[in-house]
């Protein structure tokens, strides 16, 4: 088991310098001349030279790149173009939201689609299997800015139960937990709904097998043989899914922060692509990527932990 | 991927895989599935209105009446109601078919192109397995639309460079796909026999091997073409793709929240129109992946 951390853990690097290399060549795979392009159409030729110096693009490539990556292992991404503010202290303000965010959505995705997807495979084709099916393909098929506005709409603008004002930063508190609940409700909508998709095939193919058919024989309670017998087998596909969409969900976070005007990495990474502020982007692109692999990682992990065959392949 | 194989399927309810038709053998199994018939359905009356829009709209989609400006739904002569320019929803929304299709259909074809060759050389060239799956593993390191966003940061909002940004984020999926089908049917007997006959690499890969992919190929496409869908509006939501006045329904959502309080309709129906599209594809993928093969249904 612990070799299998060890093999993963190490299988991590390469893919972390990739994602290093990839977000370190973006800047380089601008069309046309970069500092141009950042400059726009009103630098003069000073201020380009200037953005190229700052940028280092008047240097040879290797020698950027190490310094880039020797600067992100100390944890200094660069300076914002627009406010000059240092991209590490940015990121660092937010991360708390976005992260904070992207966790209540899982819970309560995960709750929700396990439970749909159990008891949608135990009451196969009865009337809660249709509609919780059919929700769920809607859930899966539907913008989550659409279900964003959708909630405001009812909750903030028709019922007036909730306000839409921005999240405080602090889940822990009432006014935080609340204001987090529409934004966290948006973002696990499609992964709730992949997730009991996923929960449902996969006990449905468990529950036909053998050795449930045997622990039935022999008497068992049907609560034990579903949550003791079944479940334990269908957790892998679960957990793959629910590790997957947990990746998705930092992704969504850009656009729930969007609608909901929330202080996250998200937004600002909207905000630096439209000011065409390369550093920021550079940056939150990183930290996201970074934080999707550990997840992964610990993923991978957890498979190992609930089915230890997986370690010895 | 059992039913690629040269032997026949013994379960009754399956009918004889006919591996020389692999695209007769594909439509009879959509035929014997409700949910990809009702996908496909949905879909072809999407492209017939979008096809026909100039003929089906009532209105000019761009043609702006500031007398009649926010209109409600089953306003006379506006069945939807009119945006904040006095545009008629419905139009517009027809018009934004043609957008959404357009650019659903391009970036999968491009991810299509680029993920079928790479897919292909690591599946059957060992020595690029290794560099091609590294790349595709970096490449997936980006969670949901986030590789797509950094391509947009690189070359700048457009709906032209979403199409792109998309299509090479459909890339690495689309190419895993085909390797591990190629990895599969390389080992066949039909690919071993070609291999002693003296057949070329080229000719084995494009004549064996490719065809018997088609399936798989086909199906993660159409599910492909939902998300592409799906993103390419979040895209247009954020203002990095789409402009306004653009019909696109992403845009479209994105400047009907300003009148969330006057008129919700205008955010809320484009939306629909992205549900209708994205859940017929949806429909059409999940359907045939189950014709196709269940056992994929727990790997997807």
């Amino acid at each position: 088991m612990l070799n299998y951390f060890l093999k993963r853990l190490l299988q991590l690097i390469p893919v972390l310098v990739g994602v290093s290399i990839v977000v370190f060549l973006m800047i380089y795979l601008i069309p046309g001349d970069a500092a141009e392009v950042i400059g726009g159409p009103t630098a003069t030729a000073e201020e380009i030279t200037n953005i190229r110096v700052k940028l280092g693009l008047d240097r040879p490539m290797h020698e950027q790149y190490f310094r880039y990556i020797s600067g992100v292992l100390k944890g200094d991404l660069g300076y914002s173009f627009q406010t000059g503010q240092a991209v590490s202290e940015a990121i660092e303000t937010r991360y708390a939201n976005t992260f904070s965010l992207a966790i209540f959505s899982v819970l309560i995705a995960a709750v929700i689609g396990v439970c749909a997807g159990i008891i949608a495979a135990i009451k196969q084709n009865s009337w809660f299997d249709y509609l919780s099916m059919s929700i769920a393909t809607l859930g899966i098929s539907a913008p989550t800015f659409w279900i964003g506005l959708l909630l405001i709409i009812v909750f903030c603008v028709k019922l007036k139960v909730l306000n839409i004002s921005g999240f405080n930063g602090q889940i822990w508190t009432r006014e935080g937990f609340v204001t987090m609940i529409l934004p966290a409700a948006t973002l696990g909508f499609n992964s709730a709904a992949m997730i009991a998709r996923m929960t449902r095939s996969s006990v449905l193919e468990i529950i036909h097998q053998d050795y449930i058919h045997t622990a039935r024989a022999k008497g068992l309670n049907e609560r034990i043989v579903v949550l003791k017998h079944a479940l334990k087998n269908a957790l892998i596909p679960i957990v793959t899914v629910i590790g997957v969409n947990f990746g998705a969900l930092l992704g969504g976070t850009v656009v729930v922060e969007s609608v909901f005007a929330i202080n996250g990495i998200g937004r600002l990474m909207v905000q630096a692509i439209n000011a065409r502020d390369f550093p920021m982007v550079q940056g939150t692109v990183l930290v996201v990527a970074s934080t999707f692999v550990l997840i992964n990682l610990l993923t991978d992990i957890l498979y190992a932990v609930i089915d230890p065959r997986i370690s010895y392949k | 991927m059992s039913e690629c194989g040269t032997e026949p399927v013994e379960k009754s309810a399956v009918p004889k895989y006919d591996a020389r038709n692999p695209l007769l053998e594909l439509w009879k199994r959509i035929k014997r599935s409700r949910m990809a018939m009702a996908g496909l359905v949905i879909i072809t009356l999407v492209i017939v209105v979008a096809i026909l829009a100039p003929i089906i709209s009532p209105y000019d989609p761009y043609k702006q009446n500031l007398s009649i400006r926010l209109a409600k739904i089953g306003a006379p002569g506006h069945i939807l109601g009119t945006d904040e320019y006095g545009r008629d929803l419905l139009s517009r929304l027809i018009y934004g078919a043609r957008i959404s299709l357009m650019v659903g259909f391009s970036s999968v074809g491009f991810g299509l192109i680029f993920g079928v060759v790479l897919g292909l050389s690591a599946g059957y060239y060992q020595k690029l397995d290794g560099i091609i799956m590294r790349i595709i593993d970096i490449l997936l390191a980006f969670p949901g639309v986030l590789l797509a966003l950094a391509i947009i940061s690189i070359l700048g909002p457009g709906i032209i460079n979403v199409i792109i940004a998309i299509g090479i984020w459909s890339v690495p999926t689309l190419a895993r796909v085909v390797r591990s089908t190629v990895l599969y049917i390389k080992e066949l007997d039909y690919v071993t026999a070609a291999k002693a006959l003296g057949e070329t690499d080229l000719n084995i890969i494009f004549r064996e091997i490719l065809p018997n992919c088609i399936s798989p190929i086909i199906v993660y496409a159409t599910m492909r073409l939902a998300t592409a869908i799906l993103s390419a509006a979040t895209l247009s939501f954020l203002g990095l793709g789409a402009q306004p006045p653009s019909a696109e329904w992403g845009a479209m959502t994105a400047t009907g929240r300003n009148f969330i309080y006057q008129a919700p309709h205008l955010t809320l129906i484009p939306g629909f129109a992205i549900i209708i599209v994205v859940f017929g594809f949806n429909s059409i993928g999940d359907g045939l992946r189950d014709a196709l093969d269940p056992n994929l249904k727990n790997t997807m």
